[in-house]
């Protein structure tokens, strides 16, 4: 089954005398359960079809369906509900909330659903424990190294069982052995049922997923 | 949801500790200036001994004669004449006492003791016999005078404690002899000072006014009701004498203002006539509101200052919220709601801070004399904690409105990047 499918995506980016395209015309379908790597050059538009993918940014044209449901006509609200209950995010720059503890920041995405308090934090521990970071629920983010800080956010995406995991660049800000153990995360995720679209620089990282497709100034070409 | 936006307002403030404790000061200074004003106003009102009875009492001013049948008017205090006709005789009222004004220094009396050519100017209050039930005065020694008494118009005086000490050089007063204004008297009460403030109790000397040659032409007249539910019985009455008035001295009529609450008479109004009174009190709200909302924006302004400050620094979190799943109202209220949590700590501590300046400055600031306290449940009414809450939401709304409302419609991608747009 497709997961996620981008018909005739472009976007274009107005400033008052200049017109950028970062997306002309993109087609793409990611299978239900498939590991996908989108490579490319910076400024290629990668990153904006992620956006766009993850439902953060709105294409001007073409249409983004998702789990066969098509999103471009949804309102806001709903197009929250959408993304809390079927969308995971992984930034590379982890965008963790400073003032909130390890704990409070894995339950984010449950504050948007009803939930308990209590059903709440046992769902943040287990994600917790998921990720090898029990020891460290009470601590803020300062206060963790950056493959810690990953690791925190993978359990923030993962909490809320989403279909999809979106990821940009998500060993970007790590070193290599940091980098392979959220990889190994990653992997363990999508064998577990889990569709993930992840945007990489790192050849070989995107080698050990199931396809990676190349961007190139806006369009993609393989 | 609420317990992790406190946990997370709470660690805002403390890392950001700077800009936390400017907010928190601002927010402070301005309801300690508003709850400063409200106090001042509602102190008029309280129940200080020895005007002990101001929730029960209703007072008449002034009254206006009018001609009919040539326009013409008079007003003034009430008349002796129209005391003694007709209001002595309502029967609503449990007392209806009449006294002298007594409101500038100009209205001071010659006293000395007899014998002696030491004069010195005091403020005489002429009064009835019911004044002594109506005010709770504390008598240090000897007591007022009875009805029978102030009938028979005996030369009898009380004075305040610092008048005695002053006129008798320390010695003891009380069955000593004065002369007010050339007339001899008997000292028989001395009672603790009581400042001017108390406009109808306050004084230097209490005396009954049939001991004076002249009696008391006109005044003000107090009415004290058994319970305050009875008001709208003793003003029905008072509408009554003016009818019989209008029909026992045709052409003429009679309007005896008000008769008015304390909270009516501290508010000081200049009107002829109930619709006089009606537009005079609108445009005193009209000002009070214009006021407070002064008091509330410039604060506000200053303020929304440190919240925008502080949203910046937070655009791509509003952002990771919003790709979570958050909606542009949860991002509203929690950003509101974590201002008001500032709000409400500048709050409470403004409100320390006025009781603080209330209490240290209150002979200054209020005319509360030191010896009287502003009664505690007065400040820690309900009704002071929901206007320091209402002040709260207000300067939360205008401090933090724009701004949240900013947060909550920017685009997540912008948020995510941080591109304040």
């Amino acid at each position: 089954m497709t997961m996620i499918q981008l018909e005739g995506i472009t976007k274009l980016y107005r400033t008052k005398d200049v017109e950028t395209v970062a997306l002309e015309q993109i087609n793409l379908e990611v299978e239900e359960g498939e590991f996908l790597s989108v490579m490319g050059p910076s400024g290629c538009g990668k990153s904006t079809m992620l956006n766009i993918m993850g439902l953060l940014d709105l294409p001007n044209e073409g249409k983004v369906r998702i789990n066969g449901i098509e999103t471009n006509r949804m309102k806001d609200g709903p197009m929250a509900e959408f993304r809390n209950s079927m969308l995971g995010f992984v930034f590379q720059s982890f965008h963790l909330i400073n003032s909130l503890n390890v704990q409070d920041n894995v339950e984010l995405p449950l504050l948007y659903r009803p939930s308990t308090g209590r059903s709440r934090r046992e769902q943040a521990g287990e994600v917790l424990a998921k990720v090898g970071l029990s020891h460290r629920m009470r601590h803020f983010p300062s206060q963790l190294s950056g493959g810690q800080c990953q690791r925190v956010a993978i359990a923030r995406a993962i909490i809320g069982h989403p279909k999809i995991i979106l990821a940009d660049e998500p060993t970007g800000n790590l070193d290599s052995r940091m980098g392979e153990d959220i990889m190994s995360l990653l992997h363990e995720l999508n064998r577990e049922g889990t569709t993930i679209v992840m945007v990489t620089h790192d050849e070989h990282i995107a080698r050990g997923t199931q396809r990676i497709v190349r961007f190139f100034d806006g369009r993609r070409i393989q | 949801m609420y317990r992790i936006y406190f946990k997370q307002a709470i660690q805002m403030l403390r890392q950001n500790s700077f800009i936390s404790i400017i907010s928190i000061l601002g927010t402070a200074l301005a309801i300690m200036m508003i709850m400063t004003i409200i106090v001042t106003e509602e102190v008029k009102t309280f129940r200080m001994a020895p005007e002990i009875n101001r929730d029960r009492s209703l007072y008449i001013m002034y009254h206006v004669e009018r001609d009919t049948t040539d326009g013409g008017w008079f007003s003034g205090l009430v008349p002796h004449d129209i005391v003694k006709e007709y209001l002595s005789a309502l029967k609503t009222p449990a007392y209806t006492s009449f006294m002298n004004r007594l409101d500038d220094l100009n209205m001071q009396t010659t006293v000395n003791v007899e014998g002696l050519s030491d004069y010195g100017l005091y403020a005489a209050r002429y009064v009835d016999a019911s004044f002594w039930k109506v005010f709770s005065f504390g008598f240090i020694e000897g007591s007022g005078f009875s009805e029978e008494e102030f009938q028979s118009g005996i030369h009898h005086a009380v004075l305040s404690e610092s008048t005695a000490k002053e006129l008798f050089k320390g010695e003891k007063a009380l069955g000593r002899n004065i002369q007010i204004a050339f007339t001899n008297y008997r000292v028989t009460g001395i009672v603790k000072d009581v400042s001017p403030v108390f406009k109808y109790a306050g004084g230097d000397i209490w005396i009954p006014y049939t001991s004076r040659k002249e009696g008391l032409r006109a005044g003000y007249v107090l009415l004290m009701a058994t319970d305050k539910a009875d008001f709208p019985r003793i003003i029905a009455e008072i509408r009554d004498v003016e009818r019989k008035y209008a029909i026992d001295h045709h052409p003429k009529t009679l309007y005896l203002r008000g008769p008015e609450n304390q909270k009516m008479r501290t508010m000081d109004l200049q009107a002829n006539s109930e619709q006089e009174i009606r537009e005079a009190i609108r445009i005193k709200n009209r000002r009070t509101v214009f006021v407070f909302l002064i008091l509330l924006i410039i604060p506000a302004l200053n303020l929304s200052g440190f919240s925008l400050s502080r949203i910046r620094k937070r655009i791509a979190e509003i952002g990771v919220r919003k790709a979570f799943g958050a909606k542009k109202y949860v991002i509203l209220i929690q950003v509101l709601y974590e201002n008001m949590i500032t709000s409400l700590v500048g709050g409470l501590i403004g409100l320390i801070l006025s009781y603080v300046a209330i209490t240290w400055l209150k002979n200054w600031l209020l005319k509360v004399p030191e010896g009287s306290d502003i009664p505690l449940s007065a400040m820690l009414s309900p009704a002071v904690f929901a206007a320091v809450f209402v002040a709260c939401l207000l300067l939360n709304l205008l401090s933090a409105g724009l701004s949240a409302l900013k947060a909550s419609r920017m685009t997540i991608v912008n948020s995510l990047n941080q591109n304040d747009r």
